[in-house]
């Protein structure tokens, strides 16, 4: 196989702009056709050598999260009390803590401390309610962690927009408007620095995280979605907002803030568990968009965290129980907090028909202990030994006994909604719908008298819940199973009961009787949960309140607080690490290149040359040597896989100045690389659709280098010195480096393709032309001056060749005797169309040897091998004749001579005169007077094809007579004398002078043509015969020659008539100067 | 939709690019790995390098500029010698930075190097990054009379050019991963956006070697 240019293996080599659409963006990843290379770094092998490092960069981190939930009921004033309550931890304390779920003395303080002596009280709190400002307490301090104690705060809010209203609900947009009010108003509240993290507004739902300025680098991957599940299931008036985070790197976190349907009636309960499934069901997450933690392409939904945070208005309300006894038991616990004067403890005994008490029942414990129709529901601080918990008449105990009405956890428990895993920590608040606005305790006074209930709640969720929960349904489904099986075979109670025994599993069995333990949170201690991606978190929740001294809307907000240690990602420490994996990786994949090694073949002429330069190594030089026309050359390189890994290799493409398409190799080069070439589709990109070859390792192969030239073009322009042997090549190694290999020779000048002009300006020989290397330009053209009166090299070859034939005739019957000479075969012997013997290098090599011996201007002797047969010989002599001609660039007759030539011969033929052959000659050497060296030129081609002429057909008469003794006898002295004659005349001939002078006679003398029709007679005598049979011969040369003597400019319009016309005009021309008499 | 969170934060997977580097000039592949700026960036990868055949050497060494951000360069390191300059356009073309050295202690190397530097800005793309690394800074520190380039000059020179510029020792390591560094930064990772840059499971590397082929062009692009 060759690697000469081909369409395939021409490829495009331009300049593209590596930023250009279309073009790959930097560091963008096109398909890779070869995509098992695991020791090379991209992102994905990267991250999951990183990954496996984790442990040296993580550190764990424990941070407290924030959740807070509001339905602000449109209430436009609500805005002023946000930061208040859930950046600042304030309404919750005071008298009304208890109500609020604050957990009483877990921390150790003293009664005092809790009881804020400072605290506004909710008299005046509630009284100066319809001041347009904050209705948060006056001197209140923090009940839950605050302002930089917490790290990430969540906040859901509801109804930032009237969402009752139609037009609202119906709006193909969310109005950001309100959203950023309520950011803004929050913000003002945080500490400095906090960062928002996500901000989701769907219609009235807003969600807004902030982190501290510490964690804020920690998160990643954020995305927020919403679902609206209102008006025809799905506008946003009802539904949810969520949110999904990455916290360092590992850690999932989900946040849906939602508001479900409305009402209490077992409609409302039905829709609220749709909207939960919808919302469940549409919430979706873009991917993690990393491999760090395998990403799978599809988007993320609810249940692929590790922690969830479910808040908001969920309207779940309370079962089978009538609003007014809740109202009024609540109210009663509430009154019990105030004292007697209190213009709140008043409202609410109005509300529930007490007469209002004397200052002088005040009693010192500040408890209302009236003797009125309702006692008292508690006396907390009367009897301050007893357990909340286990007191009867406790709030905590009123609270529980409520509780067991929740439809949210009666829903959790027959499973039909958040059963899920989902948690939610004590609820020792009251409820948190539905109140008068600006009061503390005051439940819906309205004509409605709402059932309070606990709308709002903070559910929450850790991979490990829900990996329990999907569990337990495995279970029960196996068991289920079980039974069922059973019950078909039909086994008895006694089977049944092993079974059982079996199967008894007390933490099972203990996890069906508590069910309230299921969904209630009553284990605060933190919760070790293995996150997705492998880290170990732990979870805890610390507060859950209610912040009742909020007034502003007729929900009360909630909070709940929760520690979360998790893995964090120490930046500096992954960088480091980061560092070391990707230099391990470039140190494997530089390591792992394929490598070879390029010997090049021991060769007289190949020397490696050795750089001057000492800064350079050694340079790997092919050199050819001299370079001979038609003359072929072989190097070797051999290419072996040293390394450990498949090589794939290929010649490629230098740059090109122009944006041409170049070969790998140039055109005066052959490349065979005899192996396999890779053929699969999936080669290397760097290769393209170059031919490569792959080599395992251990394995050589052979890359032979040949140079033969031959080409016209190629010669006139090395002959020109416009074009030089000297390339580089260059092998790439797929994947590896690139090996350039110079690759030269030194052309050797010839005497073919050029024109006569040039010869005869060319001193001795053409080769004399690069013999002064240094003024190789100026001794390149020829001289100014004409030297020769014709070239030398057709005078060496025109003169050579008869005087061969004589000598090959003369010898033929001494050597041959018997055998037909090959100039009877009736062809133009020794001028051979087509080659009768084989193609040898001996062959080769000699015809190599008369071109040297022409462009040396050297004897033709000298070159000529004494081993070869002079019959052979004079056929490559004639061959070489015959390819000079050929390979003249302006031809003996130019193509204006010609066509001058042609002009006046067509005259002639239009005026049907006969043209003698006087004429015709004139009208040539007319022609050609004008060029004397073309003249001459012609003079030696013709004189040569006379004596040839002349020569075979003496022989032939002669041969004919020794052929055939009999008939042609009387032939024999004539011819043979004729043969003396011409021998004689040829022999005198030899010099240029002579040559010179015959032109003179040629034209003048007379010809006998005339003679031709009665030549094929045997009966004719022998001058007839050879007459005959020379004019035969004479016009075969003609038709030999005359297209290779003759140049015309062949018209692709010429019609094949004209052409053959015109080819017998020019046989004919050359026909009349052939048929001489010598 | 609000809430996509701080804008320009990258994936916790970061960031991960690749650009072709070409190291152009009196560089590069010397026979003593000293002078080498390549070798000596990627030396420690070695425990021994031969360089027994002329032609581009191809390494690649990946910077990391944060936990987040990691640039690999694919370098190709071409030979210095004159004979082979003709080739230099095979590298430089889809280079997206170069990096063209010459030798502090030698007068007409920064000749040679601006020749570079006009060829690259004429011929490369436009928006090639191109540092300017005068190179053998331990031989000066270690006697300045030997020093040929005034550091104030090629400063000069480079910045009205608009080149990096650093004075480098292959042999002492100074400077050298700061240079490459330096490139890294003004690569246009952003430019091709977080998202761009992130791998994609279903392919593989991008291949910024010389003349990679139009065959995996738009078409299959998954980017």
């Amino acid at each position: 196989m060759s690697l000469k240019p081909t369409d395939t293996d021409r490829r495009r080599w331009s300049s593209r702009d590596p930023w250009s659409p279309g073009v790959h963006p930097p560091g963008a990843y096109p398909p890779s056709p070869n995509g098992d290379r695991p020791q090379h770094s991209n992102l994905r092998s990267v991250n999951e050598v990183l990954k496996s490092r984790r442990d040296e960069y993580v550190r764990k981190k424990t941070i407290k999260i924030k959740v807070g939930t509001w339905n602000v009921a449109a209430f436009d004033k609500c805005y002023k009390d946000l930061g208040a309550w859930f950046a600042e931890g304030l309404g919750v304390k005071g008298l009304t803590q208890d109500l609020a779920g604050l957990r009483a003395s877990t921390n150790g303080e003293s009664d005092d401390d809790l009881y804020d002596s400072e605290i506004e009280s909710v008299e005046e709190q509630e009284a100066r309610y319809t001041k347009k400002d904050t209705t948060v307490p006056l001197h209140d301090s923090p009940a839950v962690p605050s302002g930089k104690e917490v790290d990430l705060y969540v906040l859901g809010l509801q109804e930032v927009i009237d969402v009752s209203s139609v037009t609202e609900a119906m709006k193909p947009y969310t109005d950001p408007n309100p959203g950023k009010k309520w950011k803004r108003a929050l913000k003002k509240h945080l500490p400095a620095g906090y960062k928002k993290v996500v901000e989701h507004q769907l219609i009235g739902l807003l969600l807004v995280v902030f982190a501290s300025p510490e964690l804020a680098p920690q998160i990643s991957s954020v995305d927020s979605t919403s679902v609206g599940t209102g008006l025809m299931g799905y506008l946003g008036n009802k539904g949810a907002v969520s949110a999904r985070v990455l916290l360092g790197e590992s850690t999932r976190m989900l946040f849906v803030n939602c508001h479900l349907a409305a009402g209490a009636d077992s409609t409302a309960l039905a829709r609220r568990i749709w909207d939960t499934q919808q919302i469940v069901s549409r919430t979706k997450f873009e991917p993690v968009g990393d491999e760090w933690v395998g990403s799978t392409g599809r988007p993320e939904i609810i249940g692929d965290e590790d922690f969830a945070f479910w808040f908001g208005d969920l309207n779940y309300r309370l079962d089978d129980i009538p609003g007014e006894d809740v109202r009024r038991l609540l109210l009663l616990h509430a009154r019990n907090e105030y004292d007697v004067l209190n213009a709140s403890k008043r409202k609410i005994d109005s509300e529930l028909g007490y007469q209002p008490q004397l200052p002088s029942d005040h009693r010192p414990d500040n408890h209302y202990d009236g003797e009125g129709i309702e006692r008292a529901a508690t006396q907390s601080k009367a009897a301050p030994d007893l357990d909340p918990t286990n007191d009867p008449a406790s709030l905590q105990t009123t609270l529980k006994s409520l509780f067991t009405h929740d439809q949210l956890r009666a829903q959790q428990k027959a499973r039909k909604a958040f059963h899920e895993g989902w948690r939610e920590g004590d609820i020792n608040f009251l409820p948190t719908y539905k109140y008068d606005v600006g009061s503390v305790a005051m439940f819906d006074s309205s004509e409605k008298k709402r059932s309070p209930s606990w709308c709002d709640r903070i559910l929450y969720r850790s991979r490990r819940d829900y990996e329990q929960y999907q569990q337990r349904l495995q279970m029960e489904a196996e068991s289920a199973r079980r039974d069922e099986e059973m019950q078909r075979k039909g086994l008895g109670d006694a089977s049944s009961h092993d079974d059982v025994l079996f199967d008894y599993d007390p933490d099972a069995d203990g996890d069906s009787y508590d069910d309230d333990a299921e969904f209630q949170d009553d284990n605060r201690d933190a919760e070790l949960v293995r996150t997705k991606s492998g880290s170990e978190d732990t979870i805890a929740l610390e507060e859950y309140v209610s912040h009742q001294r909020v007034l502003s809307s007729d929900h009360k907000p909630l909070s709940a607080v929760f520690t979360l240690t998790y893995d964090s990602v120490d930046q500096e420490l992954k960088a480091k690490v980061m560092r070391q994996v990707t230099k391990e990786f470039d140190k494997v994949e530089n390591e792992s290149r394929p490598t070879v090694t390029l010997v090049l073949d021991h060769h007289p002429f190949a020397a490696s040359v050795t750089d001057r330069s000492a800064d350079t190594p050694e340079l790997k030089l092919v050199d050819f040597g001299d370079i001979r026309y038609h003359v072929q050359y072989e190097r070797h390189l051999t290419i072996a896989n040293t390394g450990q890994i498949e090589v794939l290799f290929a010649f490629v493409s230098g740059p090109s100045d122009n944006g041409d398409k170049l070969s790998p190799i140039p055109a005066w080069l052959d490349v065979q690389i005899h192996h396999d070439m890779n053929t699969g589709k999936a080669g290397p990109p760097d290769l393209g659709p170059i031919k490569r070859y792959r080599l395992l390792p251990g394995e050589t192969t052979d890359i032979a280098l040949l140079v033969e030239i031959t080409q016209p073009g190629m010669v006139k322009h090395l002959n020109s010195g416009d074009m030089v042997l000297d390339n580089i090549l260059v092998l790439r190694i797929s994947n590896g480096r690139d090996y350039f290999i110079p690759v030269k020779g030194k052309w050797l000048q010839t005497c073919f393709y050029r024109s006569i002009d040039e010869l005869v300006r060319i001193p001795s020989g053409v080769r004399s032309l690069t013999l002064h290397k240094e003024d190789a330009e100026a001794q390149r053209q020829p001289s100014k001056n004409i030297l020769h009166s014709a070239p030398q090299e057709l005078f060496v070859l025109t003169d050579k060749i008869p005087q061969m034939v004589e000598r090959v005739v003369a010898d033929w019957d001494m050597l041959h005797n018997q055998d037909e000479p090959p100039w009877n075969f009736g062809t133009t012997w020794p001028f051979l169309v087509m080659s009768d013997t084989t193609e040898s290098s001996s062959r080769t090599e000699q015809l190599a040897d008369i071109r040297e011996a022409l462009d040396t201007a050297s004897s033709i002797d000298d070159h000529l091998s004494p081993t070869t047969d002079p019959l052979n010989q004079l056929v490559l002599l004639a061959e070489t004749l015959v390819h000079f001609l050929q390979s003249l660039t302006d031809g003996i007759i130019t193509n204006n001579v010609w066509k001058e030539i042609e002009s006046r011969l067509q005259i002639h033929e239009k005026s049907k005169q006969p043209l003698s052959h006087e004429t015709s000659q004139d009208i040539v050497m007319e022609a050609m007077s004008t060029t004397p060296i073309h003249s001459v030129s012609l003079t030696f081609i013709t004189f040569m094809l006379n004596r040839l002429a002349n020569e075979i057909c003496a022989n032939s008469a002669q041969q004919d007579r020794s052929v055939d003794p009999v008939g042609r006898s009387r032939s024999s002295t004539s011819a043979s004398a004729m043969s003396d004659v011409s021998l004689s005349s040829i022999k005198s001939g030899g010099s240029t002078k002579t040559k010179r002078s015959l032109l003179s006679s040629l034209t003048g003398r007379s010809s006998n043509l005339d003679t031709t029709a009665t030549s094929t007679s045997s009966t004719i005598d022998g001058a007839h015969s050879t007459s005959a049979s020379k004019a035969r011969l004479a016009h075969k040369y003609a038709e030999f020659f005359a297209p290779l003597v003759i140049r015309a400019d062949q018209d692709h319009k010429t019609k094949e008539k004209a052409s053959k016309a015109q080819l017998a005009r020019k046989v004919r021309v050359l026909e009349v100067f052939l048929n001489q008499e010598m | 939709m609000a809430g996509r969170g701080p804008a320009g934060r990258p994936g916790a997977g970061g960031r991960f690019a690749q650009f072709k580097l070409v190291l152009l000039g009196e560089s590069a592949v010397g026979k003593a790995n000293q002078s080498s700026l390549v070798l000596r960036f990627v030396k420690d990868q070695f425990d021994d390098y031969r360089e027994s055949t002329i032609g581009a050497a191809f390494l690649t060494q990946t910077v990391t500029l944060d936990e987040n951000t990691t640039v690999k360069f694919e370098i190709w390191d071409t030979a210095g010698q004159e004979r082979y300059k003709s080739l230099a356009p095979m590298y430089y073309r889809n280079a997206h930075c170069a990096v063209v050295v010459y030798d502090i202690t030698q007068a007409s190397s920064l000749d040679k190097a601006k020749s570079w530097v006009k060829e690259l800005q004429r011929q490369a793309n436009e928006n090639i990054i191109i540092a300017l690394a005068g190179n053998k800074k331990d031989i000066v520190d270690e006697n300045p009379d030997k020093r040929a380039i005034s550091t104030a000059d090629a400063e000069a020179y480079a910045k009205e050019a608009g080149l990096l510029f650093f004075e480098t020792s292959a042999k002492t390591a100074n400077n050298v991963k700061e240079l490459f560094t330096a490139i890294a930064k003004k690569l246009p990772l952003d430019q091709a956006g977080p998202r761009n840059l992130r791998a994609n499971p279903r392919t593989g590397p991008l291949d910024l070697r010389p003349e990679a082929t139009g065959q995996q062009g738009a078409g299959n692009c998954n980017c």
